[in-house]
């Protein structure tokens, strides 16, 4: 089990609270390209993307006694948010037609001069792309598409049991990968990763 | 849904936010039962959070320096901001009250019998934070008639904003009781938003007796009065018996001090819930209904999704004045 909460969580929360501006930019550096890299990923648009990156930060500093480090380390808990913003992006934009193709698309494709890929990074996509097909659509139609189970279960025209099972057993796998490669620790911290 | 005392499946879907509200609310409230359901789910949130986590990529080099700005924007840096707010409505009131003539001062206000019980009342809800903050009791009993409740307000006024500016960030840590129907402490520094608020709202007061016309405050003190409320509300709408475990509001407040917020309806999932219903008035009118200040008001706010989650924000949101 992870330990809570992160010594330098606690730090930087009663930072923001106080309204330290460094601390604030210490923040946006850290966990700035993992809040954009999923926004992106989610709305595959530039802009909307940095938009979200814009709310999630301007949110945290607002209220960032809203944070609770004994629940989820810092990183985790911007990616949540940001995720949700992105749901809430994509499902205001969603076509069936862009539904149709990412029921086909393979694992999420970044970008090959992407530097921040670290090996952490990088174990956690390829265990992504190692999932059966069948398994990886349904996980990046929900993870990504903000699809419920019972829309993925349609878009892939399956039993919405089947949908819900795929989504159990596809996260068990890539935990289970990573694990095995030696995941125990919090590499939700980039520094660690 | 629940299979033999079990989430089963629905762990999967219920970890990455891929349920209905109402099964995320049946799974929350089994895993709050069920350590082997709750271990599984903390296992495969923790496994989203990796690939959340992988997904990591640079942004345009000049997003950082928009976000900072808008940030600081948005909340200064620094501690002084909320009291130099609530000095400005202090002394905007201390003005409208010396324009009041003595007949006026026993006019009644809301649910006051006279301006001058109004100013009683908000002596005392300023008493109780000034005292939390160290400062001694009044030294004049400001319901006595020979006391001038003006002059005695507005030095206790004076006295909290100097302390605070003496003492700065220890002192605006400290818990003190916030005024209102429900005994809540927080730290001083959300007390003196709730201060600015009541006094501009009784300034508001104040105003419609002389037959002036409404002020709205600073962007800022909007801001601040609507996070303020918001992160109170959770709570509130469980005291209420309100609360709807595992949802959220999506609150889009326009004009000076607006921006779209994510409200949780529960104090079990304050930042997280899935969105049910959407909330949309100019941010000052919130302002207002959180003082109370809307009742019967029509239309208050336009409404999607949910109706009956959005009414109960707005009927809990309507408790959350000092009155």
């Amino acid at each position: 089990m992870r330990a809570l909460p992160v010594d330098n969580d606690v730090r930087l929360r009663e930072a923001l609270i106080a309204g330290s501006e460094q601390d604030l930019a210490e923040v946006y550096d850290t966990y700035g390209p993992v809040v954009y890299g999923v926004a992106m990923q989610m709305t595959k648009d530039a802009g909307a993307a940095e938009d979200i990156v814009q709310e999630v930060l301007v949110d945290l500093w607002r209220r960032p006694e809203r944070f609770d480090p004994h629940r989820a380390p810092l990183g985790g808990w911007l990616c949540m948010i940001a995720r949700r913003r992105g749901i809430d992006w994509v499902r205001h934009h969603r076509t069936q037609e862009n539904i149709r193709a990412a029921a086909v698309a393979p694992a999420p494709n970044q970008v090959e001069e992407d530097v921040l890929a670290s090996t952490a990074y990088r174990q956690v996509r390829q265990a992504v792309a190692d999932l059966p097909t069948t398994h990886r659509q349904a996980i990046l139609l929900a993870y990504y598409h903000g699809l419920t189970y019972r829309e993925v279960a349609q878009a892939l025209a399956i039993p919405e049991g089947t949908a819900k099972w795929r989504l159990r057993s596809a996260l068990h796998r890539i935990g289970e990968q990573l694990r095995a490669e030696g995941f125990e620790d919090d590499v939700t911290h980039p520094a660690q990763a | 849904m629940i299979n033999d005392g079990h989430a089963d499946d629905l762990v999967g879907p219920y970890a990455i936010g891929a349920c209905s509200p109402a099964e995320a609310r049946a799974v929350a409230g089994h895993a709050d039962r069920c350590p082997t359901c709750a271990a599984e789910i903390a296992e495969l949130e923790r496994t989203a959070e990796w690939i959340g986590m992988s997904a990591a990529r640079a942004p345009a080099p000049e997003l950082r320096s928009r976000v900072l700005s808008a940030a600081l924007a948005a909340r200064p840096a620094g501690h002084q901001q909320a009291a130099e707010l609530y000095q400005v409505q202090v002394a905007e009131l201390d003005r409208l009250l010396g324009e009041l003539s003595l007949p006026q001062w026993q006019l009644p206000s809301g649910p006051h019998r006279s301006l001058r019980g109004l100013m009683v009342h908000l002596h005392a809800n300023d008493e109780a934070v000034a005292t939390a903050a160290g400062l001694g009791p009044a030294p004049v009993d400001v319901r006595s008639p020979a006391t001038d409740v003006r002059l005695s307000w507005r030095r206790q006024a004076g006295a909290l904003i100097e302390v605070v500016g003496r003492q700065g960030a220890g002192l605006l840590d400290r818990q003190v009781p916030l005024a209102g129907r429900r005994a809540i402490r927080r730290p001083l520094r959300e007390a003196l938003i709730q201060r600015g608020f009541e006094t501009w709202i009784h300034a508001e007061d104040v105003r419609r007796v002389l037959d002036l016309p409404p002020q709205r405050p600073s962007a800022r003190q909007i801001a601040d009065i609507v996070d303020f409320a918001l992160r109170l509300l959770p709570a509130a709408m469980e005291s209420a018996g309100r609360a709807h475990p595992a949802e959220a509001i999506r609150l889009a407040l326009t004009g000076a001090g607006g921006g779209v917020r994510l409200v949780g309806l529960s104090p079990q999932s304050p930042a997280a819930g899935v969105v049910v219903a959407e909330v949309s008035l100019p941010a000052e009118r919130f302002c207002r209904l959180l003082a109370g200040r809307l009742a019967g008001a029509p239309a208050i706010a336009e409404i999607g999704g949910d109706p009956e989650a959005a009414a109960d924000f707005l009927t809990v949101a309507a408790t959350m004045g000092c009155d």
